[in-house]
């Protein structure tokens, strides 16, 4: 089959490590993290979280931030443009603020209470041709890119917006607690005195196309894996990330050894981490730079795929390696990790996202040819 | 864009309240593994057997309102004040049910799984069709389980509580038999309407093939 070329022209985020993508990457560069530590979420207890510094209405912050990528993008409205949405809780913190006052259901409204409410909210704003929403906890966003790809390289759309989009919830606070997996200080993917994770929020917003507008960067793949292993664990051995990142490369038709850069899921979870460090071992023998930024933007969970690929897209268009922070002891020694931010050549990056279920996607990016 | 897809086998099940009839002691008979499925896990491991023509592959499952049960245990803990469990939280998120087929039947493939309120069953309809352009088989599911306590204070048009369909489909080159519209079945929740049609017009087939158009 004929594939028609895929295009990131424009994009924005908005999340605890920045408040637009440009300063997202500058804060990632310098190391300046945006996680802080609270004490009221759970009882006794401190635990660092990323949470976006203002107040905001989730109507405003989605308006505003998919405006500003409309503003600056070759098109004069969405009309033609299919919607595709990431999402782990979609309306689950409204759902909650009423569940938790009135102690019952009856003033819940369930069209605002389930994924769907992002994209309902979205085109009563901007009117799209169509919308699609995924629920793939914190692969969600990476998975609307994969399928926003494929729209367009079989020739469907000439335009997809992809929104990622998670708020903080007690749901999800207290959940990843109950497993153990919440770190009180801002986490150290990676690091060998590692111990959990950041949970956060955001909004990572994507515009990809079928035209090239300069500074644009191509999405060259994507590959997809499942773990069937278990639901909260990845496999030890990294076998399923392993196959996704193949399966990736294999799309975009890349050798392992002209990947310049790993953005790795690295949630700084024990078992995370040490499983796909082994995984980017098995399949690369080149050594690329591996790092991960979740310990300045925390884990946005359904979000972390659209502004993890938008970090892989800066990164191609300053010719810039974002660092690690706060890495200090690396557990597999094996492995390229990279601690300062370098200006170096970049041809192709690869993001990784892995979620509950062991549900893995890989995305490829490359500077156009 | 037209894509048409071969129905090679379909199933469904609907339920008023807890669908009672599932098989889940002889299709999962490790019990530390069923203890921890979900309702929707058990309606999906009930489905696959029901289907033909499916091994493994790739699988599209949709779901408006997802585990809703562990959601609501959530819930109620947070609100008790009591620690949440992490069988639950495990398995709150939207991709539980396939996540657990892929587990129990070490089906290494993709997985998707949409959210998309009403118009759920039509986009993983369409969804397949996309995926299915590559030329393999998919399976396709949707569900909802809605029997939870107290559920009647927001439901007050869904009278089947739970329910799921399954498709196993292939494109085809083959002129189109049947296209998609809501069924007809009142009390079913909008989420499985396209999914339900698509299933009871292919058991009435000798051919059934349908055209989505993306």
């Amino acid at each position: 089959m004929l594939q028609t070329r895929v295009f990131v022209n424009t994009f924005d985020s908005l999340c605890p490590g920045g408040e637009s993508s440009e300063e997202l990457f500058e804060n990632i560069c310098a190391q300046k993290s945006g996680i802080k530590v609270y004490n009221h979420y759970i009882k006794g207890k401190n635990i660092a979280i990323g949470k976006i510094d203002k107040d905001f209405l989730i109507e405003d912050i989605l308006y505003l931030t998919c405006k500003k990528v409309l503003d600056h993008s070759n098109l004069e409205n969405f009309e033609k443009t299919l919607l595709v949405v990431g999402s782990s809780v979609g309306g689950m913190q409204k759902t909650e603020e009423i569940f938790l006052k009135d102690h019952h259901y009856k003033n819940i409204n369930p069209a605002l209470h389930h994924i769907n409410a992002i994209a309902q909210i979205l085109d009563q704003q901007f009117s799209f041709k169509d919308n699609i929403s995924f629920s793939t906890a914190c692969t969600s966003s990476a998975n609307a890119i994969g399928y926003g790809y494929e729209m367009i390289s079989k020739g469907i759309y000439d335009n997809v917006l992809v929104v990622g989009f998670d708020t903080l919830s007690q749901t999800t606070i207290r959940g990843f607690d109950s497993l153990g997996v919440l770190s009180s200080l801002p986490c150290k993917p990676f690091d060998k005195n590692r111990d959990g994770m950041n949970v956060s929020e955001g909004i990572a917003v994507l515009l990809l196309q079928n035209v090239y507008e300069k500074g644009g960067i191509e999405v060259l793949g994507v590959g997809y894996s499942s773990d069937a292993h278990h639901m909260a664990h990845p496999s030890p051995d990294g076998k399923g990330a392993k196959v996704a990142m193949q399966k990736a490369l294999d799309c975009g038709k890349i050798e392992t050894k002209e990947v310049d850069y790993i953005n790795a899921h690295g949630t700084g979870t024990m078992a995370n981490d040490s499983s796909e460090a082994n995984a980017i071992y098995e399949l690369f023998a080149d050594k690329p730079y591996v790092g991960s930024t979740k310990s300045i933007t925390g884990h946005t969970l359904g979000v972390a795929g659209g502004l993890e690929a938008i970090i892989c897209i800066l990164s191609l268009q300053k010719q810039i390696i974002p660092p690690n922070t706060h890495l200090e002891e690396p557990e597999n020694n094996a492995l390229n990790y990279i601690y300062e931010a370098k200006h170096q050549k970049v041809r192709y990056t690869l993001s990784n996202s892995l979620a509950f279920g062991g549900n893995n996607t890989s995305l490829l990016f490359g500077l156009p040819q | 864009m037209k894509v048409n897809l071969e129905i090679l086998s379909s199933a469904y099940l609907l339920g008023e309240k807890s669908i009672d009839s599932l098989r889940i002691k002889e299709l999962v008979p490790q019990m530390m593994v069923r203890r921890r499925l979900t309702k929707a896990s058990k309606i999906a491991v009930e489905l696959l057997a029901m289907v033909e023509h499916f091994e493994e592959g790739r699988i599209v499952c949709g779901s408006s309102f997802g585990e809703l049960e562990v959601t609501a245990n959530i819930l109620n803990a947070i609100k008790d004040e009591q620690p949440l469990s992490p069988t639950d939280f495990q398995n709150s998120v939207c991709n539980t049910a396939v996540s657990y087929l892929s587990i129990l039947y070490h089906n290494h493939h993709e997985i998707l799984t949409i959210s998309s309120g009403d118009k759920t069953s039509l986009n993983v309809l369409k969804a397949g069709a996309l995926k299915a352009m590559d030329g393999d088989i998919l399976l396709l599911l949707c569900f909802e389980t809605l029997d939870i306590p107290d559920i009647e204070q927001v439901n007050h048009c869904i009278n089947y509580l739970e329910s799921g369909v399954a498709l196993v489909v292939r494109v085809t080159k083959e002129e189109a038999t049947f296209c998609i519209q809501k069924s007809e079945v009142k009390g079913i929740p909008n989420s499985i309407s396209e999914m339900l049609y698509v299933a009871q017009q292919a058991q009435e087939m000798q051919t059934p093939i349908v055209e989505v158009i993306l």
